[in-house]
């Protein structure tokens, strides 16, 4: 059984890495074409590439994400499985890093809103971003935390 | 005054039992990582993962934690 443990844990922070390394590349492409597209001068070469870009990032995190959550249903339904891996630092970590993540996303909103001030954005692609910023806060700091 | 931090004997009595840090997990309920973080004085424990590592080991919570000053 320490053995399932141990795997599933290196599993855990295995999808983890993958998420946020593709959630890196996207947020790369995704923040930088949204402020240009808001200046209204914006090439279409260069709006493709970053599509392109981010785009590609798309099938990494969905791979990603599906394996936490299929991970993650495991775990829930085997109470040893439960007890060791949602054990009180996992608890810890995980309030940290939600405290980091709703930062991330306050910080997020803020430099949108101080933006606004200049630029026009659409709601809904902020609200993305605010989200998708605050999520992977949260990831990060989980796995850099729960690295030791 | 020094502040007081909590020492711990873990690596002691794991050598004492020829424990991995994997086994000692295992018979606590937690993880590796979990352990090894205690054992490195990166994380305090609950007093109640306290006595479960002392009970693993069949010692009292004060022979394994130890508060000293620093």
């Amino acid at each position: 059984m320490s053995k399932a443990i141990e795997e599933l844990d290196r599993k855990r922070s295995r999808n983890i890495k993958i998420y946020i390394l593709s959630l890196a590349v996207f947020l790369v492409a995704w923040i930088p074409r949204l402020i240009l597209r808001s200046t209204g001068s914006f090439a279409v070469t260069a709006d493709r590439i970053l599509i392109a870009v981010f785009a590609a990032t798309i099938p990494f995190q969905a791979y990603s994400s599906l394996n936490l959550a299929a991970i993650a249903r495991k775990i829930r339904k085997d109470p040893v499985l439960k007890t060791a891996l949602y054990n009180e630092l996992y608890q810890v970590h995980d309030m940290k890093a939600w405290k980091t993540g709703f930062y991330s996303m306050a910080v997020c909103l803020l430099v949108f809103s101080i933006l606004s001030l200049f630029l026009r954005f659409d709601v809904i692609p902020v609200a993305v971003t605010a989200y998708l910023i605050g999520f992977g806060g949260y990831q990060i700091s989980f796995y850099f935390l729960d690295r030791g | 005054m020094g502040e007081n931090v909590l020492k711990n004997r873990i690596k002691v009595h794991r050598a004492m039992h020829d424990w991995t840090q994997e086994e000692l997990a295992h018979r606590v309920g937690v993880t590796r990582k979990t352990i090894n973080t205690i054992e490195n004085g990166v994380y305090v424990p609950s007093t109640y993962l306290a006595l479960k590592i002392a009970k693993a080991f069949g010692a009292t919570v004060e022979d394994v934690f130890q508060l000293a000053e620093e």
